[in-house]
């Protein structure tokens, strides 16, 4: 790595993008200064306890504000110091005289030294992590404030080591942007910079020595760069990017409240895809025109015993009273044996990719299956709901799923309970005998789904967690693109609709090709006004035209430039 | 005792995730449960120990469990790590 500091010019590793200048607001790490040994340890003791309760309780008030998977890092924070072992060996430290501040420290400076003789490129990285964890509780002990006090707005924070402790307390409307000397592109003070967005850039040698504070800086992700005290022509430089970029982002912003039209006025339906009724309101925050994906797969993890069809139609009727009118497409249980969920006894398979799994396991578990159509039938009554079978492979399954549906509604009928008999049924296509017989499964249903993520697995036969054979998954190439094609040309030849959930319905490269495929786009709510945006650039007729040239290529690589080299030309 | 081979089949190997939902998971058995590899053996309540030794995607280990629940334990074990700890 090149780190080199030309003239006034700082390098660094880039991990999260963006262009910001402002003043420099740099933290030197404090030394840890606490005697050693104490008298009562009792006392040191019950200091401990308190100072982990509090620990745990700020760790779980900073989560609020992340996703999921961001709030697994902070909560894996508090496991570090609840860990049987760590929490014994610094009990044991304690009755040895030490104070509760020397015993924290040696413990886990012992854990420090560990991990960086482990050889392991992950598990050194994981230093920081305790590093944080350690000065976070010592820091609690001594009564220090924890949160960064003082920066002033326009600040470009500076420091030693990042942490994820640090970085979730930034103030966003100060702190225009991060420097560290620490850190890389998978740390997880990294996912947090960009989950709250704030352009960093990290591994910079010697920052907090170089830049003093108050210099004026320009830091720019696009080349990792950072400009101490620049000229006025590198400032009006900046300022014009700033700019630039602003503009795009307007761009975006306008498509909130703009209908979803290709560049020729056709109208397209975008929906947003949600696991848990939070994702829901996301959606609803963007404008999004419903969802067009709804996994049900959360509501059967992490818990002991099978969710009840009460708790689920409270799920849904939630959801679906919030989305007021919009549809509400519910896919119903998708799980195998690749997971491991207590509450429904699945078995482990050699194959579970091909085995007992989704629309196979539901048909076969009336136990599972039933409530779930019973409480999707009921919260029916209360908006547009559309019923979603994954995994299908024979249009045998989708029958006797209808069957399934048509008893639920006889049972509700009899107990004179509403719920909408007109129920739209429609099917996930994401195998390859569904793909080929799309013509003759789309009769048996309303709507087609193209989920792209497990269609590409299965069509290309490969699985995108081995990194030897992870080159092949793409829906770039003939196959994939000769199979959405033929999906789409089926449902429209019995005019019913066609959509897409799944990553690739965001994708810059695809969407010139699905703008003429698709009736329906389905996105994660982040993505939902860059989707919009993207497909107003492009006609149908450019389109059609575009996946007509794609289906005479042979490879993957050719389709990828001819979509680069023409969408560039039909946007202007 | 008893005790079982295996494979870690996450692609990350057992980083912090994993490694803290596999912990926490063993902690409600009473038995003594260990992780064996490459001839050491960690105990395997605790997610900063099994971090600690940097155990590799595609790494053969030996689950040992001794106590009076230790048949179900192993099980657990086993079946977590084979399903790739959901991931």
């Amino acid at each position: 790595m090149n780190q080199v500091c030309l003239n006034n010019k700082l390098f660094g590793i880039a991990v999260s993008k963006g262009i910001a200048n402002g003043k420099a607001f740099v933290i030197k790490t404090r030394e840890n200064d606490f005697s050693h040994f104490a008298d009562n340890s009792k006392l040191e003791l019950s200091r401990f306890l308190d100072a982990i309760d509090k620990f745990e309780k700020d760790n779980e008030e900073k989560a609020f504000r992340l996703n999921e998977k961001e709030r697994k890092i902070l909560l894996g924070h508090t496991a570090m110091v609840k860990d049987p072992y760590v929490f014994d060996s610094i009990k044991k430290e304690i009755e040895n005289k030490k104070t509760a501040e020397k015993a924290v420290f040696d413990v886990f400076e012992e854990y420090i030294k560990l991990f960086e003789n482990s050889n392991d490129k992950i598990t050194i990285e994981r230093c920081d992590d305790i590093k944080d964890v350690r000065n976070g509780i010592i820091e609690i002990l001594q009564n220090k404030n924890t949160k960064v006090s003082g920066i002033g707005y326009n600040s470009v924070v500076v420091v030693k080591e990042l942490t994820p402790s640090l970085i979730s307390s930034l103030d966003r409307e100060k702190v225009v942007a991060v420097i560290s000397e620490n850190g890389s592109e998978t740390s997880h003070s990294a996912i947090l910079a960009r989950t709250l967005e704030i352009p960093s850039i990290l591994s910079v040698k010697s920052a907090t020595e170089i830049i003093k504070d108050g210099d004026t800086l320009i830091v720019d992700t696009e080349n990792s760069q950072i400009t101490i005290n620049p000229s006025k022509n590198e400032i009006i430089e900046c300022e014009k990017k700033k700019e630039k970029i602003k503009a795009e982002n307007e761009k975006i912003k306008k498509y909130l409240t703009l209908p979803c039209l290709t560049k020729d006025s056709k109208r397209i339906s975008i929906y947003s895809n949600a696991g848990t009724f939070f994702d829901v309101e996301r959606g609803i925050k963007v404008n999004t025109e419903g969802v067009g994906l709804f996994r049900t797969e959360f509501l059967y993890m992490d818990r002991e015993t099978p969710i009840t069809e009460e708790e689920q139609f409270q799920i849904y009727k939630k959801c679906v009273t919030a989305l007021k009118g919009k549809p509400l497409t519910i896919r119903t249980l998708d799980i195998g044996g690749d997971k491991n969920v207590k509450s429904l006894d699945l078995k482990k398979e050699e194959n579970p990719f091909l085995g007992f799994r989704a629309i196979r396991f539901c048909l076969n578990r009336d136990d599972v299956f039933i409530p779930q159509l019973t409480a999707i039938l009921k919260a029916s009554a209360y908006g547009k709901i559309r019923i979603m079978l994954p995994l299908v492979t024979t249009a045998n399954e989708i029958l006797s799923a209808k069957e399934k549906i048509e008893c639920v509604k006889m049972t509700l009928s009899k107990k004179k309970v509403d719920f909408d008999s007109n129920i739209e049924v429609g099917i996930m296509v994401e195998t390859p005998s569904a793909a080929i017989s799309a013509e003759k499964l789309i009769k048996y249903c309303d709507f087609f789904s193209i989920g792209t993520n497990d269609l590409v697995q299965y069509i290309m036969a490969v699985d995108r967690g081995n990194k030897d054979v992870k080159y092949l998954y793409s829906p770039l190439e003939p196959a994939v693109i000769k199979a959405i094609k033929h999906i789409s040309d089926c449902a429209r030849n019995q005019n019913k609709e066609v959509g897409m959930c799944g990553e690739q319905a965001t994708d810059k490269t695809m969407i010139p090709l699905l703008v003429s495929l698709l009736d329906e786009f389905s996105v994660n709510p982040a993505f939902l006004l860059k989707t919009k945006y993207r497909i107003a650039k492009y006609t149908t007729d450019f389109s059609k035209w575009l996946v007509n040239e794609a289906l005479k290529c042979d490879t993957k690589a050719e389709i990828e430039n001819l979509v680069k080299t023409t969408s560039q030309s039909q946007k202007l | 005792m008893v005790s079982e081979k295996t494979r870690l089949v996450n692609e990350q190997g057992f980083h912090m995730r994993p490694a803290t939902d596999f912990a926490n998971a063993m902690q409600k058995y009473d038995c003594d449960i260990r992780i064996e590899y490459n001839d050491n053996q960690i105990n395997a309540k605790s997610m900063m120990n099994i971090i600690a030794a940097g155990i590799r995607y595609g790494s053969d280990i030996t689950i040992m469990c001794d106590g009076k629940d230790e048949e179900k334990a192993l099980r657990e074990a086993v079946d977590l790590i084979e399903s790739g700890l959901s991931e």
